[in-house]
């Protein structure tokens, strides 16, 4: 094995112990999701391209009841070629209010659950928050002191809408 | 004694209109209560009467994307909550703020309890209810209902984890 090689997988194996570290902290739930661009799933579904070419990556986002929508960055927002659709007054948890972008349509997949919803795309920021009313939409439950997610056990195959 | 009811049925609609208000955009809220630890001490040790046990309801919003149990400046003085230390916070865009910790304040909901300590945000008005507290106290959040409910695999007392 040369030096170079040895080189690069003790970085990968720092880099992901380095990693470990910072996502499991202070009791914060993540979330393995997979984001998926809704333009690209409408574009399959009329055969204008093949399934491969669906633009979809897959994160770990932090389960965040505190906030409404699903928030990406800007590097998301990029690789799932996202238009803007609107403008939106986000406010943070000191009061202060801030002017984000509104993208989307992206469809959101957690184990057997997925959810289409717009996304908003907070600047300077390196994590995916998973807001409430993706988690209503996917019929999920936060487990924190497991730190899980789960999809709700009285109803587990599909999610189960309220209607009334 | 009918124009007492007439009186406070509007009120109590009124009351339930703002409630309905603050419930807004999928976000769930919990009644907690908040009580100052410091003074059950006291309290059991005879110093002061129960009555005079420090505490307040509140509706706390379920916020599982922060740590801690985060409380506006007015319940920090309701309380009557000394300084413990200071932390950092940092919220969703990133930005950090240094945050004032006081307690020891016990949490009850329903039939669980927790004593944490607390964060202490300026120019807040809203208690956000975080995931430690929420862990102890060994709850669940189901975002569809926007409610919190306790765990019902151990609907009678907290199951914590020793492994």
């Amino acid at each position: 094995m040369s030096i170079q090689k040895v080189q690069i997988l003790l970085e990968c194996f720092l880099s992901s112990v380095d990693l470990g570290k910072n996502r499991k902290k202070m009791g914060i739930t993540y979330a393995e999701i997979e984001l998926i661009s809704g333009d690209d799933v409408a574009l399959h579904r009329r055969g204008y391209i093949p399934e491969d070419q669906i633009k979809s990556m897959k994160v770990k986002a932090l389960v965040d009841s505190g906030a409404s929508l699903l928030i990406i960055t800007e590097y998301i927002k990029n690789q799932l070629n996202l238009l803007k659709i609107d403008e939106q007054q986000a406010e943070l948890a000191d009061g202060s209010v801030m002017d984000v972008e509104v993208v989307g349509p992206v469809e959101i997949r957690f184990e057997n659950r997925k959810a289409i919803v717009s996304a908003m795309v907070l600047p300077n920021s390196k994590v995916v928050l998973l807001g409430a009313i993706p988690m209503q939409s996917m019929d999920v439950l936060i487990d924190l002191k497991q730190e899980n997610l789960i999809v709700n056990p009285k109803s587990p195959d599909t999610a189960r809408m309220f209607l009334k | 004694m009918v124009n007492f009811r007439v009186g406070i049925l509007p009120a109590l609609l009124i009351s339930r209109l703002m409630e309905m208000k603050t419930e807004n955009m999928g976000i769930t809220y919990a009644e907690i209560e908040l009580i100052r630890s410091d003074d059950r001490a006291l309290f059991r040790e005879g110093y002061i009467r129960e009555d005079q046990i420090k505490s307040v309801k509140v509706r706390a919003m379920v916020d599982s994307g922060s740590s801690m149990l985060a409380i506006p400046e007015s319940i920090k003085n309701q309380l009557n909550l000394l300084k413990l230390d200071e932390k950092q916070a940092e919220l969703a865009d990133g930005s950090i703020l240094r945050l004032e910790i006081v307690g020891p304040i016990e949490i009850r909901f329903e039939n669980r309890i927790a004593t944490v300590s607390a964060m202490v945000v300026p120019n807040s008005n809203v208690v956000l209810l975080g995931a430690i507290p929420m862990q102890d106290m060994d709850v669940l959040i189901d975002p569809k209902r926007e409610r919190l409910i306790v765990n019902p695999e151990s609907p009678d007392i907290a199951r914590m984890l020793l492994k």
